[in-house]
């Protein structure tokens, strides 16, 4: 009988994730390895959005996920719950990055030349194989390439503005703030937002809502060291590295506290290669902070804290939007209750009023 | 006395301690020269009885519209203090309304006083029907029976002869004196003590504005309530107060009855306003 | 794996923050919300509710639009069972804790019981004020003006409210609070409740509470009637019950029957009938 049938959601979910994993079992054979060195941009969008820095793990949830990035995400920042929290690193100067890749929009040559490192920006996307040139590299170094931010200068020189330091750094994982929002509490939503989200706010400012004008002042990748105090020397000690993106853009400027005009910067930072989501970021982040200037456009979404901080986060939008497939019926059955009592309502308003303008005159 | 403003200042800016005496109507400005602030209002002291109605005249920059701001809480005070009679603090003292807290500013601005704008934007919320902004007074005044709430509305959209019929429309669907009527429909709803009104007719039709002279006029015969009236034109103080006081880069430079200031006045300042009449 | 889950400064975090919500009935909390193996969007909030607060004493039931077998409620009460191996009941009356998406069961709760109510969108206030800070300040302030105004529209235009469920409540006199989506039927039964009840938002990272013997009243003008969802006339055709809310079920024969929507309420009623 019909009725008996909606009881049996036990054996209907053991049977749905049985016909799931048939899905996912077919690439179980991928190596870990392939993925992490063949997919390196999966595995570093995932340890992003994840908010975990773990290639293993990512190329597990990948391949649980059968692909779907957002899906592995979403398993990384559930193992990341349940994971303790042993402590808080030295904080990290992207300064010292061991550059695999360093650009500056903003000047022409920079200290340490532009280096291009491995870069598809001028990748030709064509499916059909092209004939590769042979590429004959002339010298190669072995050695470290550490250059600070080609914005330097212009800091050294005292005109960039300087936003307040906070005393302590937030972590919205164990509080989360509300309005005024730190800065720390902001960039670390954006850092873990999910990138497509992020990339289409940050191109709502590039294409008039907003009133920035930003330049790509340093972009780089490469590898950061994580050094943590140890508990007894308390000397510094390296625990390990990781691969990052970070991007400083400017292009506008404000009057700082004193009244000082300065130039204003955004910053982007990202676990793994992800220039897309540091541009993106780093451009939020200025139109945040320089709200003052826009002449045009009713709602600037990017420079509106409350729409960075809820609505930016891949797994919260990603987990509400396919709730709508759970059972709803009984929500919908009051809906469907109060139209028909509206629908009456407006019936017999209707009747009366004809009734009385044909009615008899007394 | 309903309302005591003592020693009332507003200062946009840094306000240093030259402000207050380096400006003013002896100085001819507001703007301080030490600091660059522009000081708004310049230690004011007023008084209203009740039923009274009060004019407050003055060219643009006067900081006439800012006074009324100042009463209603839509700004700030820089300083002073004022007092409306029947707000009270827990020890049963009156109570500077400019240290009122959250709930009790409610109170002033949804119970005891009411405003009317020049601009029926700032008075009107464009999102609820004519009916709906007034029941959202009465509502907040205390009343939560809708029958009772409908007809308050429906009773005040007659008085300000607005077609009943027409409670339920949205108000940009109103001529602009049509919406001026709404705003003080709503304004009246909640039976204020102290109505403030803030060039309640400039930019209408002359038609218009008299009949909305004559209503407002009528309504305060009627009911009672304190009023102010801020305005520039002279013909509309003339026809709705008993008393005026004229302002100038934010001082009283002249106070008296309306008649005596309009027929013999005393300031400089003032003799120039009421010779420039056309 | 710890005992629930959650590491013991997420539960200290979690409990604190009921606490705060019980002291304060109907106020909004914020938390820091950990994330769960369960998406957002599907229960996390009332999950960590229950999973600060369960215990190897507890009983534990989980309902989702009334129904034990529905799948949401399946998913969440094996997850809860894996991670604590507690006793889990269908029947209302042998509960502890009670987990719910979107309904209150048909049975009187009692003293000792405890409601976890899994809410999507905590803040009442949300469908006329979207932002938060704005929202905040209007709840300072008990300033509820934009939600009796809305009222007064709906009445005007369509004779009563156009709010179908998640109807807005009044809690203590106090605050007005959103009850999670349950239909207005079940509305009426959250005042004066023997039980303990709790709401937990997850992905808005907020968490509130009525204490048991606690006023809630529902938004409405005093003299218009508070009217709920109507089942005249209709019966369940399993029980027989005319006094519960009832689904509506479309067999393949097209032919629709109603059902009571609260299955362990029909299925007591069809074990009375039957002694």
């Amino acid at each position: 009988m019909a009725y008996y049938a909606i009881k049996g959601g036990e054996e209907a979910i053991k049977n749905s994730l049985d016909l799931y994993g048939d899905i996912t079992a077919k690439g179980e054979d991928l190596e870990d390895n392939s993925l992490i060195e063949g997919l390196t941009f999966s595995i570093d969008r995932v340890m992003s959005e994840g908010s975990l820095y773990s290639k293993k793990l990512a190329a597990r949830a990948i391949k649980r996920s059968a692909g779907d990035l957002l899906n592995a995400s979403f398993f990384l920042r559930a193992h990341r719950s349940s994971c303790q929290r042993i402590g808080t690193s030295k904080t990290i100067d992207v300064n010292n990055m061991r550059l695999s890749r360093r650009i500056s929009s903003a000047f022409k040559d920079i200290e340490g030349g532009q280096l291009l490192g491995p870069s598809n920006d001028y990748e030709i996307k064509l499916l059909v194989d092209l004939k590769k040139e042979d590429v004959n590299i002339e010298e190669y170094s072995n050695k470290d390439c550490v250059i600070k931010s080609a914005l330097t200068p212009l800091r050294d020189d005292n005109l960039i503005k300087t936003l307040p330091k906070e005393e302590t750094v937030w972590d919205i994982t164990r509080n989360y703030p509300s309005a005024p929002y730190p800065r720390s509490a902001v960039l670390q939503v954006m850092s873990r937002a999910e990138t497509g989200s992020l990339l289409c706010v940050g191109y709502t400012t590039m294409r008039g809502y907003g009133d920035i004008h930003p330049t790509i002042g340093d972009l780089r990748i490469g590898e950061l060291d994580i050094e943590f105090i140890h508990p007894f020397t308390k000397k510094d000690v390296k625990v390990g590295s990781i691969e990052a993106t970070a991007v400083e853009c400017v292009g506008t400027f404000n009057q700082n506290e004193e009244g000082e005009t300065k130039l204003t910067t955004g910053f982007g930072f990202s676990f793994g290669k992800n220039e897309t989501k540091a541009i993106s970021m780093s451009m939020i982040d200025l139109s945040l902070y320089n709200t003052h200037y826009s002449v045009g456009g009713e709602h600037i979404i990017a420079a509106d804290f409350d729409m960075i901080m809820h609505h930016l986060d891949g797994i919260e939008s990603f987990g509400m939007t396919n709730h709508f497939k759970l059972p709803h019926y009984v929500t919908f059955q009051t809906d469907y209750q109060i139209f028909k009592s509206a629908q009456k309502y407006s019936n017999d308003k209707k009747e009366e009023e004809s009734k009385n303008n044909t009615g008899v005159k007394k | 006395m309903i309302l005591d403003m003592r020693s009332v200042s507003k200062v946009f800016g840094k306000f240093c301690p030259n402000c207050l005496e380096t400006t003013g109507a002896d100085f001819n400005s507001s703007i301080c020269p030490t600091c660059k602030s522009v000081v708004g209002v310049n230690d004011v002291n007023l008084t209203l009885a009740k039923g009274e109605v009060l004019g407050i005249v003055g060219e643009s920059g006067s900081g006439k519209s800012t006074l009324l701001q100042l009463i209603y809480q839509d700004q700030k005070a820089s300083l002073g203090e004022i007092f409306v009679k029947e707000f009270v603090g827990v020890d049963g003292e009156r109570k500077n309304i400019l240290d009122a807290n959250l709930n009790e500013l409610s109170h002033l601005r949804n119970s005891l006083m009411s405003m009317i704008y020049q601009n029926p934007r700032l008075g009107l919320n464009y999102n609820f029907s004519a009916g709906g902004n007034i029941a959202e007074k009465v509502i907040m005044s205390g009343n939560k029976k809708y029958d009772e709430i409908r007809n308050r509305a429906l009773f005040f959209l007659e008085k300000t002869e607005i077609p009943t019929s027409r409670i339920d429309d949205y108000p940009e669907y109103f001529s602009g004196g049509q919406q001026q009527r709404i705003q003080i429909s709503k304004a009246l709803s909640s039976n204020p003590k102290i109505l403030l009104l803030d060039e309640p007719t400039t930019g209408l039709d002359l038609s218009v504005q008299a009949k909305i002279l004559d209503l407002i006029k009528e309504l305060q015969h009627e009911i009672g309530f304190s009023m102010i009236v801020v305005s520039h034109d002279l013909g509309v103080i003339k026809h709705l107060t008993d008393i005026t006081v004229v302002m100038k880069n934010g001082q009283i430079v002249e106070r008296g009855l309306t008649d005596q200031i309009l027929e013999d006045p005393q300031h400089p300042y003032t003799q120039l306003l009421v010779s420039s009449v056309l | 794996m710890r005992y629930a889950f959650l590491d013991e400064e997420a539960k200290k975090e979690i409990r604190r923050s009921i606490l705060k919500a019980i002291a304060i009935p109907g106020y909004i909390v914020g938390f820091a919300s950990r994330e769960l193996p369960v998406a957002r969007g599907w229960g996390t909030g009332g999950l960590q509710v229950t999973l600060a607060m369960i215990n190897e004493e507890d009983t534990l039931k989980v309902i989702d639009q009334g129904c034990d077998g529905s799948v949401n409620a399946v998913n969440i009460r094996n997850f809860i069972k894996s991670v604590t191996d507690v006793k889990t009941t269908t029947n209302t009356k042998e509960a502890t804790i009670i987990q719910t998406r979107h309904r209150v069961p048909e049975i009187e709760l009692q003293e000792k019981q405890t409601l976890v109510y899994q809410v999507p969108m905590p803040d009442v206030l949300e469908t006329v004020e979207p932002s938060i800070a704005k929202a905040k300040l209007l709840h300072a302030n008990a300033d509820y003006s934009k939600l009796w105004v809305l009222l007064y529209e709906d009445t005007s235009m369509f004779g009563d409210s156009r709010i179908s469920n998640r109807y807005p409540v009044m809690v203590n006199d106090r605050y007005a609070m959103d009850p999670s989506p349950i239909p207005k039927y079940d509305t009426l039964k959250l005042n004066n409740c023997k039980a303990l009840q709790l709401f937990g938002a997850g992905r808005e990272k907020k968490i509130y509470a009525i204490p048991p013997y606690t006023k809630v009243e529902p938004l409405k003008f005093e003299d218009r009637e508070f009217k709920v969802e109507n089942f005249e006339g209709k019966k369940c055709s399993r029980c027989g019950s005319q006094d519960s809310f009832l689904d509506e079920v479309y067999d393949d024969d097209g032919v629709t029957h109603y059902y009571c929507n609260d299955t362990d309420y029909c299925d007591n009623n069809l074990n009375d009938g039957e002694k």
